[in-house]
Order: C-alpha cells, then sequence, then structure tokens
C-alpha cells in the first residue's frame, strides 16, 4: 500500500500546488479558465488521440472493460433513482441537492485518472483510459442531464438537446477518431504525430494544476452528511462495483486494475458546471468534489492494494 | 536541409494550431496573456531549474559558451548603435521605431528556442538552454530598456527599477537556483523531479499554443523596410555573430550548436510588453515577431543544417 501512495504523492503534490498557486493569486484567475479550455478542448484530445494511434490494442478485451464500466456506474445509477425518495427524506434534501449527490456518485475525473494510469502502465495505461472515456462518458453525461433536469425543476431537455450535450464533447471524437486510425491502419505524417504529443505532454500537468485551483477548502471544513454520502458511493462503492461486474464480465489484469482505478477517482469537475447551468446544487457539488479529492489520496492508494489482490 | 525542417515542424504546428484556436475564439484574449504569464512565471521557471540542477557540465566549457553568447550580443548592439543615425535617416525611423528594430534585432524567444532544444538536441540539452537564459537575459534587458529610455517616448525607468526587474526576471532566478543547488551539491528528490517533470512536460506544447495566439498575420504582411532589417538582422546575421565569437573562443559541438540556435530564435514576446510599457513601436514589434516566427520556420533549419 504504501507503494502505491508513493506512486500518488507527485500527483497529489501538483493538485496541492494548483490549490496553493490559486489561494495565493500567484497564478491569475482568467489563467483558469483558459487552461480549463486548453486542457478540455486541445492537450486531453491530443493525448487520447496520439496514444491511441500509437498503441497496440488489438489485445485488450475492449468490449469487456466497456461493458464492466457501463454496468458499474448504471448500476449506482439505477440504485440512487429508485431511492430516490428515500435518500431524500433520510438526509432531508430537496430536489437541487439530490441531483448533485447523484452527480458525486455517478461521474469520474478523467484528469486524475489519467496520470495515475499513464504512471502505474504507461502508454497502455493512457489507452485504456481513453477506451473506458469513450464508452462512460456519453451514458454518464446523458443519466446526468436527465437526473438533473427532473429534479432541479428546470424543463426537460428534448433530445436534439441531448445528443448536442453529448456529442460536443471532444474526449468522445479523440476516442472515436484515433480507434479509427488505428484499427483501419491509417498513416499519420510523422511530424503531425510529433505536434500531437507535445500538445498531449500539456495535458497531465495542467490538467492536475487545475484540479487543485478547482478546489475550494473554506467551504469543506464542516462537510454536511450529503456530502459524505456522495463521497462513500463514488470513492468506494462503484470500486466495488466494478469488482462484482468483473467477475461476470472476467476482466483481468491491467484491464481490471483500470477499470477500478477509474471508478475510484473522484467526481468529475464538470458536474458542477452542469449543477450551476441547470439548476441543481451547485455548492454542494463544490464541496463534494474537494472532500472527494482530499479522501481518494488515502482511497484510491487502497483501492488499488485491494485491485492487485484480485486481479 | 529537409531533415531539420521536418524535425522542426511540430514546433510550427503547434504554433499554427495555437494562432488557429485564437482565431476561431474558441479561448479568449484574457486567457491568452493568463497562459503567457503561467508559462513565463511557473513553467519554464519549473524546466529550467530542474534540467539545470540535474545537469551534469563537467564536459561542457560553461565560461567561454556564456562569454561568447554574450560577446554576439553585444555585436550586434554595436553594430545597431554605431548605424543608427544613417539607419534611421535612410529608413526614415522615428525614435520609437528605432527602439523596436533595436529589440526586434536583438532578443530572443525562449519559448519557442526552450521547445526546439529537447525536439532537436535531446531532453537533457534543455540545462544548456538554461544557461543560455541565463547569459542573455540580463544584458539583453539592460541595453534594450537603455535604447527604449533614450528613444522611447514614454517613461525612463531608473537604474534601481532596472535592477529589480532584472533580478525579477523568473529565467535569471531559476537558473541561479539551479546553479546554487548545483554548486552546493544538494541532493534532488525523486518526488519533486517528478512534480517538476511533469509540469515542465506540458509548458512546451502550451508555450507554443501561445505563441501562435500572439501572431498578427494582418498586421506582418504590410510589412516595411524596418520590419524585414529586423527580421534578417536577427535570423540570420545573429547566428553568424554567434557563430564566430563560439569559434575564436573556442566552443564547439552541442553547447555550440544550442547557443546558435538561441540566437536564430525570433525576439522575444517581452519586447512588446516593454515596447507598450515604455513608449517604444508596439505594434511595429507585433509585425516583426510575426514575420519572423514565419521565416524562422524555414531560417532555422537552415542554420541547424549548416551546423551538420
Amino acid at each position: 500500500m504504501s507503494a502505491s501512495f508513493e506512486t500518488l504523492l507527485p500527483i497529489f503534490l501538483l493538485i496541492a500546488l494548483g490549490l496553493g498557486l490559486r489561494w495565493r493569486g500567484i497564478v491569475p484567475e482568467e489563467m483558469w479558465r483558459g487552461l480549463e479550455l486548453l486542457g478540455y478542448w486541445v492537450f486531453f484530445p491530443a493525448l487520447l488521440m496520439e496514444t491511441l494511434i500509437r498503441s497496440d490494442i488489438s489485445n485488450l478485451p475492449l468490449t469487456g472493460i466497456a461493458f464492466t464500466m457501463i454496468a458499474s456506474f448504471t448500476t449506482m445509477a439505477v440504485a440512487l433513482h429508485l431511492s430516490s425518495r428515500f435518500i431524500m427524506h433520510v438526509f432531508e434534501l430537496s430536489g437541487p441537492s439530490y441531483s448533485s449527490v447523484f452527480q458525486s456518485a455517478t461521474r469520474w475525473n478523467g484528469f486524475i485518472a489519467l496520470p495515475v494510469l499513464a504512471k502505474l502502465y504507461g502508454d497502455e495505461g493512457v489507452a485504456l483510459v481513453a477506451v473506458i472515456i469513450g464508452s462512460l462518458v456519453p451514458i454518464a453525461n446523458i443519466m446526468a442531464v436527465y437526473v438533473v433536469a427532473q429534479n432541479a425543476g428546470t424543463r426537460k431537455l428534448t433530445l436534439p438537446e441531448i445528443a448536442y450535450v453529448v456529442f460536443r464533447n471532444p474526449f468522445i471524437w479523440a476516442t472515436a477518431l484515433g480507434l479509427l486510425i488505428n484499427f483501419a491502419g491509417i498513416p499519420i505524417y510523422a511530424p503531425v504525430m510529433t505536434s500531437l504529443s507535445s500538445l498531449g505532454a500539456a495535458a497531465i500537468g495542467s490538467g492536475l494544476l487545475m484540479v487543485g485551483a478547482g478546489l475550494n477548502v473554506s467551504d469543506a471544513t464542516r462537510p454536511s452528511p450529503a456530502v459524505w454520502l456522495g463521497t462513500g458511493l463514488k470513492l468506494l462503492g462503484t470500486p466495488l462495483l466494478v469488482i462484482f461486474w468483473s467477475f461476470v464480465t472476467g476482466i483481468s489484469g491491467t484491464a481490471f486494475m483500470a477499470c477500478m482505478i477509474c471508478a475510484s477517482v473522484p467526481t468529475a469537475m464538470s458536474a458542477y458546471v452542469l449543477a450551476r447551468q441547470m439548476g441543481g446544487d451547485a455548492p454542494l457539488v463544490a464541496t463534494t468534489v474537494t472532500v472527494q479529492t482530499v479522501v481518494s489520496f488515502f482511497s484510491i492508494p487502497l483501492i488499488i492494494t485491494l485491485a492487485t489482490y484480485l486481479q | 536541409m529537409t531533415e531539420s525542417f521536418i524535425a522542426l515542424l511540430p514546433v510550427f504546428i503547434v504554433i499554427l494550431v495555437g494562432f488557429g484556436l485564437r482565431r476561431s475564439g474558441l479561448i479568449a484574449e484574457v486567457h491568452w496573456s493568463a497562459v503567457d504569464h503561467v508559462c513565463y512565471y511557473v513553467l519554464f521557471p519549473a524546466i529550467i531549474f530542474k534540467e539545470i540542477a540535474a545537469a551534469d557540465f563537467s564536459n561542457v566549457p560553461v565560461w567561454s559558451m556564456a562569454l561568447a553568447m554574450v560577446l554576439g550580443i553585444s555585436t550586434m548592439f554595436a553594430l545597431l548603435l554605431v548605424l543608427q543615425r544613417p539607419l534611421i535617416s535612410v529608413l526614415n525611423l522615428n525614435g520609437p521605431q528605432f527602439s523596436s528594430l533595436f529589440q526586434g534585432a536583438t532578443r530572443w524567444h525562449t519559448f519557442i528556442a526552450l521547445a526546439i532544444i529537447p525536439i532537436y538536441f535531446g531532453q537533457s540539452a534543455l540545462a544548456l538552454g538554461g544557461l543560455s537564459a541565463a547569459a542573455m537575459t540580463p544584458l539583453l534587458n539592460i541595453v534594450n530598456v537603455g535604447v527604449i529610455s533614450a528613444h522611447g517616448s514614454g517613461v525612463r525607468m531608473n537604474a534601481k527599477a532596472m535592477a529589480l526587474s532584472i533580478l525579477k526576471n523568473p529565467f535569471v532566478l531559476s537558473s541561479l537556483g539551479g546553479v546554487l543547488w548545483k554548486l552546493l551539491h544538494l541532493p534532488m528528490p525523486t518526488m519533486g523531479v517528478q512534480v517538476l517533470d511533469m509540469i515542465g512536460k506540458g509548458a512546451l506544447g502550451l508555450a507554443l499554443l501561445a505563441v501562435g495566439a500572439g501572431l498578427r498575420i494582418d498586421e506582418a504582411l504590410s510589412t516595411k523596410g524596418p520590419v524585414v532589417l529586423a527580421t534578417f538582422l536577427k535570423l540570420l546575421v545573429m547566428p553568424v555573430f554567434m557563430a564566430f565569437w563560439l569559434w575564436t573562443l573556442d566552443v564547439s559541438g552541442e553547447a555550440a550548436a544550442v547557443a546558435i540556435l538561441c540566437g536564430a530564435v525570433p525576439t522575444g514576446s517581452g519586447a512588446y510588453i516593454l515596447a507598450k510599457q515604455m513608449g517604444g513601436d508596439a505594434p511595429m514589434i507585433a509585425s516583426i515577431l510575426t514575420l519572423q516566427v514565419i521565416c524562422a520556420a524555414f531560417t532555422i533549419p537552415f542554420v541547424l543544417s549548416l551546423l551538420g
């Protein structure tokens, strides 16, 4: 366990650095927005695409991974949806607050999962994250948008609007293009690949700084029970579901490790954006993200140790 | 030359992507200046510090290399200052325009140089790039501030403010920090190296995007004599001056090649800020930089291919 703890330490140091840089005002406010946009539209897609084009993915159990992750996250979502009245009653939550707990438990932060897997398994780890993003992001986005719209009292989204939310996501395009180029064996001019890789190199460092800059420590000092619910479900509940569904699909080894790590990271930063845009409880999401990030520093090594034992 | 051109093509592709991103409006103007700011204050200092602190300089003639670079830029200073009157009358320049020509012909773009070095020479050569920054930046800043004070239309900087601005320069600070760390034989903690590595890796791509976002194609297309002259002096004459002094001081190999590259890159984006603050001709700097970046896609491979 201490070994995986040390693996994670640089990652969390960078997150802490991002927090410090923002807190002390060393880095101007607009920068974070610029970095966020560049990371989302340029660096991350470049990294995913470049790795998928370059890697040998023919040996990865792609369908097994996709099915395990979709099944695990859908199980969590359905369980939360069925028990929505119960949760709102016990935790005394409003509709918007419930939707934030839902988002905290059913989404995941690729910016944290990717560096962990890149460190543990190199290019293969990055390729695995790309595959998981490609399979999980569309469905996770649709579920989140649906639940927030239903519980936050705003009008329901039309089908074209939902399609737009999903398909304007650059991660999905990057993954699809990368897979297509890889499987079709389309040759890419070497300087273009080098350009992609130098852009992709920025993804990990800037992504982690950005995660840190997004944390809000002062709000998170006294977390409510709802925050702990979202944290427990995400950081421990989802990995347990992955263990169950992995037995069903029979994936093992690196593929299993990748699924476990992607399940064990905090919820996505975009959950906050969605909550703000659609009338969810945005402060609750912000607090949960912060608590999850701090707790995950300890829980991810735990999950990695458990997964290593089970793989 | 084709080989060096293809090797450097990624650098210019990423610059082009940055240009496209700004034109598309996906990332707004304020965000770009913030990106620049972070590259300058956080990312590059991290790389320079780490590379110098971890470098092995036992086979590098550090002092001769630094001296040759200082002499190289000083030769350019001297040339421009001696020819100051004829240049002003022949090209019909006013004071601010001369100061911009001066900045355009003498400064260097650290982002571009540091992005090319690992691609062309390998990661370890970055330490030499850091040394170049430590050698050239203080002198370049002092002389350029002096020239703008004499020719610009704006405020003059006093000696104290100038000294402070050089001491606060992040490239100088991080180089000195790295050298100090090395001289004191302090251990480099693995964890620290990993963190600096993760930050540093992203810097090059990010910085090149910022370079691209700063390009002003329309202004570069309407170029005039002084802009072309500054481009010629910076991209082709400066490397010759560097090569001459490196040869005189008997510096060769990778150290010489990195020094010549640092001479051959376009002028720095700091020139624009300085011109704006101190009453130089800032739009002219923008068009000089743009023309230089476009031409550099061909002149830098040319210069590097001459090195063999």
